[in-house]
């Protein structure tokens, strides 16, 4: 008669079976009992403070050569009634028909300003901001990079004198939105001088003027 | 759960931020002021100048003719050349006292039409209700000038009544510079009559207003 038996001689073998028993009994209990939570994951992103202009253009203007009955002043209201701007003799209101405005370049456009991302907003009371310029007079001079007269040179002549701006702003209190936005724009006066000679002809920029916005209500 | 609340702690902190910030906020943007000059659209001409000229008392119906012409002086520079032909018996220019021909000459400056576009050129005068011809030969008579431009030359005691023609001759169109500028001549024919006596001799001038007008197209 035979027998057949097996004799376990490898320990690790011999080991095998316990283990593989209570892996199976890990897996079992994870499909009965589960455990969740839900979480919420916050932020905060709010804009900032930043302001916006355009640069102002008093257009380009067609003056005789020679000396004229006066200077002339172009004026930019503040009421953005530019569509006819009329130049006037000196200080008066009397027109000046010697000068018109060129068709050939852009127009006259006031200096647009907007200012984003203000928090001072209160609901309920009239929030209004502060605007300050760095300089709101002076003298233009020279340039070629005149971006509303493009193809328009320098004069080449000395400089002329007495060719200045007055600038006038719309408000210097602008409303501030409860979307945190404030506009208001730059318009001014003009002053051509009397008298021009063939060098004077060309475009003609005043320095970098800082607009600054302060959102502080300030009475 | 307490992961979450944390985040809510450091939510809270940025607002608080936010809150100080707003007395304090300001915001700049530079700008500049632009504006141009430019010349104002506008045409000169000089006279047109026949000259004075010598002629002799005559009679007959053989005329003088007296055409202007730009030509160049031995330094190149350009000047007017008077060419007789017709009855030229005794016929001679008095140069002196201004009395040399000039032909008229126009300059134009401020348009704003692109370079090379054509001017067109017109012509109206009062003297014989001519209006706005365009860039054709003009003609009229010569009558006495009260207020000549010769000086110390009166107006004759008799003028030619319509004896005596003037035409001028200009183009039709002239080219406009890339600065919006232009120049153009003005030539002229006088026809003088066969038969001249004493008192015909003077100052004339063309009859009526002469203008000139340019128009750019724009």
């Amino acid at each position: 008669m035979m027998k057949y038996s097996v004799t376990y001689k490898n320990s690790a073998l011999a080991a095998l079976v316990p283990v593989v028993l209570i892996m199976m009994s890990f897996s079992s209990k994870a499909a009965a009992e589960t455990a969740t939570d839900d979480v919420e994951v916050y932020a905060g992103l709010a804009p900032i403070l930043a302001l916006e202009c355009t640069n102002v253009n008093f257009g380009a203007w067609r003056v005789p050569p020679g000396e004229r009955a006066n200077f002339t002043t172009i004026s930019m209201p503040t009421n953005k009634s530019i569509d006819n701007i009329t130049p006037t003799l000196g200080n008066t209101s009397t027109a000046d028909n010697d000068v018109s405005l060129s068709t050939k370049y852009a127009a006259p456009s006031y200096g647009d300003c907007t200012a984003t991302g203000s928090l001072a907003y209160r609901d309920g009371l009239v929030t209004f901001g502060t605007v300050t310029a760095s300089v709101t007079s002076g003298s233009l001079i020279p340039t070629s990079n005149n971006p509303f007269a493009v193809g328009l040179n320098a004069p080449t002549g000395s400089p002329l004198s007495n060719f200045t701006y007055v600038l006038e702003f719309a408000t210097l209190k602008p409303i501030i939105s409860s979307t945190g936005r404030a506009n208001f724009w730059i318009g001014g006066t003009l002053t051509i001088p009397q008298e021009l000679i063939s060098d004077n002809y060309g475009a003609y920029q005043s320095g970098s003027i800082t607009i600054t916005f302060d959102d502080a209500q300030v009475d | 759960m307490s992961f979450s609340k944390n985040l809510i702690v450091a939510t809270a902190l940025i607002f608080a931020c936010f809150v100080q910030n707003v007395a304090a906020d300001t915001a700049t943007d530079t700008v500049n002021v632009n504006a141009s000059l430019i010349p104002a659209f506008k045409l000169t001409c000089s006279n047109v100048h026949f000259g004075v000229w010598f002629l002799p008392v005559r009679s007959g119906s053989d005329k003088t003719f007296i055409d202007l012409r730009e030509g160049t002086s031995l330094q190149g520079q350009p000047i007017t050349i008077a060419d007789i032909s017709g009855n030229r018996r005794n016929v001679a220019l008095n140069t002196a006292a201004g009395g040399a021909p000039r032909y008229g000459s126009c300059v134009f400056a401020g348009s704003e039409a692109a370079a090379s576009t054509d001017m067109n050129i017109f012509i109206a005068t009062t003297g014989e209700g001519r209006t706005d011809i365009r860039g054709a030969l003009l003609a009229g008579k010569m009558v006495a000038a009260e207020d000549g431009e010769y000086v110390g030359l009166n107006a004759p005691e008799v003028d030619f009544g319509s004896g005596m023609r003037f035409g001028l001759g200009f183009p039709v169109t002239t080219p406009i510079d890339e600065n919006g500028a232009g120049s153009f001549k003005i030539v002229g024919s006088l026809s003088i009559p066969g038969t001249i006596v004493r008192e015909n001799c003077g100052a004339y001038k063309a009859e009526g207003v002469i203008t000139l007008t340019v128009d750019d197209g724009i």
